[in-house]
């Protein structure tokens, strides 16, 4: 489309940093054993970062890179040709939904994961005391 | 169809989204299964949750 894998656009470049707070997320995650230690600093790290959110979505006004400027959600209606936008919203539902879908599985799983962690300390307590 | 002088990018594509979006749904499933595996047998050797003890 552009001709290019990677240059240093606005667009591309604040999308790699939301990239680089993710896996920093998960690694401060992982990094702390006791899971409301690690949510509260996970959710100090997810506030800061959400600073990034409104940077990605105003970069390309900001700063006049390669990327074209902002052309769906915009004032005057999207510039993009019906042949591409209907097909464009119809996968940015689907994913939204597959996500969704998977995020609370995910959460689920977690709390799970935490049922069995609290079970281990009580039979730990108990064969302590024992 | 065809898919004109980008077809192997275009496949390529593809097969990533599919890899990717096929491994986190299976990590998904089989984590949950695993966690209900371990519950299970915990409750099986009789380690419950406070709340489950009998009043």
């Amino acid at each position: 489309m552009w001709g290019t894998y990677w240059v240093w656009d606005a667009r591309l470049t604040s999308v790699l940093v939301l990239l680089l707070m993710y896996l920093g997320l998960i690694a401060l995650w992982r990094a702390i054993e006791d899971p409301s230690r690690a949510g509260r600093a996970a959710a100090v790290l997810t506030l800061v970062g959400a600073i990034n959110l409104p940077i990605i979505k105003f970069s390309v006004d900001w700063w006049n890179t390669l990327h074209q400027p902002e052309s769906l959600l915009r004032v005057g209606g999207p510039t993009i040709h019906p042949a591409i936008l209907l097909p464009l919203l119809v996968m940015a539902l689907a994913f939204t939904l597959l996500f969704l879908t998977l995020y609370l599985s995910a959460m689920r799983n977690e709390i799970l994961r935490r049922r069995v962690r609290t079970l281990r300390l009580l039979q730990a307590q108990s064969a302590q005391e024992a | 169809m065809s898919l004109g002088p980008y077809a192997a990018f275009i496949l390529a594509a593809y097969a990533l989204t599919i890899a990717v979006i096929g491994a986190l749904i299976a990590w998904v499933l089989v984590d949950y299964r695993l966690q209900q595996k371990i519950l299970a047998d915990l409750e099986a050797r009789g380690v419950t949750r406070r709340s489950d003890w009998p009043r």
